[in-house]
């Protein structure tokens, strides 16, 4: 199937002219999201269904380079391309009020995180699906053991060392984009194929992969040299270094996985049109991350 | 004046209101915007006078980041 990435509304795999034309009334009647997607993946400019149609099935078209390719171009596009988004701008040498920012909205991402790798295992037939998302779970939430805790845990610590204690960051509610994006993720979880919930979750562990320099990414998630000097705290360095060794493999064997069952299941448009949903979800709440940080900034 | 969706109006009216506020002008004869929704640098004029400013919003509209240049 094709579907669309704001709304889910279905149509005939491949069938780009229904698609332009749903998003061509969806405009004419003001819609949000509609207009705000066509925005920010395709133009800013109006434009008549048929050349829309031939727009998106560009923007689509995963041939030359497979499922895993195009995730990797799209995100890099909307979070490290010409303008990287205004929190990994931050991120680079980040201030006090950045990384508790980070802290307070990231728990409420990380336990939504571990619902959505559930509802994977309990969906999926598939062994190795199965196994990678029990090790990704435990390496993000659950820890293996005290030398080697979860990627939560080290969260809370980075929190702690910046002064703010454990019960006021777990008592801490969600802003509302990061409320909405958990939402989001959790409808996808709830209701789609596990391989779309797999397309929405892993490839935003992209946005810590070291190696997308390589591949065309401006910048990477934090300035590496903050992990030696004295910039950031040690329980600060530790949270931002397990992500960086971590979700590298994470984000590619993940994304292997995904290329290689959308292909056996022919389900590949609807993987895109699930990504294209969650990155547009996880955008809102790294913003979400920024707004934190600026109340910290102001108190 | 014309917008794509309500959000755009939202922070159009948040924009000019915050201009007019800084300024304290009564009113403004033209703004110019480049930019997207990762930030917008702006120039706002009323007859010779020029008020610089950079301008992000949330995702409903609200002013998130103001600064003037």
């Amino acid at each position: 199937m094709t579907k669309c990435a704001v709304c889910g509304t279905t149509f005939q795999a491949g069938d780009y002219d229904s698609l332009a034309h749903h998003f061509y009334e969806s405009a004419e009647r003001s819609d949000p999201g509609h207009v705000m997607w066509l925005n920010k993946n395709i133009t800013r400019k109006k434009t008549d269904a048929s050349e829309l149609s031939k727009q998106l099935r560009v923007y689509l078209d995963f041939r030359a380079i497979g499922t895993k390719g195009w995730m990797k171009k799209r995100f890099i596009e909307r979070f490290y391309g010409e303008k990287p988004h205004p929190f990994v701008l931050v991120l680079q040498h980040p201030s006090k009020a950045t990384l508790l920012g980070y802290v307070v909205e990231h728990q409420h991402f990380l336990r939504q995180w571990t619902r959505s790798c559930a509802y994977i295992i309990a969906k999926t037939d598939k062994v190795d699906v199965t196994l990678y998302e029990l090790d990704n779970i435990n390496t993000e939430f659950g820890g293996n053991g005290p030398d080697k805790p979860s990627h939560y845990e080290l969260l809370i610590r980075m929190g702690e060392s910046l002064g703010l204690p454990r019960d006021k960051i777990l008592g801490t509610d969600p802003l509302s984009d990061t409320a909405s994006a958990t939402r989001t993720w959790n409808e996808i979880a709830e209701k789609e194929h596990w391989l779309e919930t797999m397309a929405a979750m892993h490839p935003l562990e992209l946005i810590a992969n070291r190696n997308l320099r390589g591949e065309g990414a401006k910048m990477s998630y934090f300035d590496r040299s903050i992990l030696s000097g004295n910039e950031v705290t040690d329980a600060t360095k530790n949270f931002l270094r397990e992500g960086y060794e971590a979700d590298v493999e994470h984000s590619e064997e993940a994304m292997d996985l995904i290329e290689k069952y959308s292909g056996d299941l022919g389900t590949a448009e609807n993987v895109q049109a699930t990504f294209l949903r969650s990155i547009d979800a996880f955008d809102r709440y790294l913003m979400a991350r920024l707004e934190r940080a600026k109340q910290f900034e102001s108190s | 004046m014309f917008f794509c969706c309500e959000i755009c109006e939202v922070e159009f009216r948040n924009m000019i209101e915050e201009v007019k506020r800084r300024t304290g002008w009564k009113t403004i004869d033209e703004v110019r915007i480049t930019g997207d929704q990762k930030g917008r640098e702006c120039t706002a004029r009323l007859g010779l006078q020029a008020f610089r400013y950079f301008i992000r919003f949330s995702s409903q509209g609200a002013i998130d980041t103001f600064r003037e240049i």
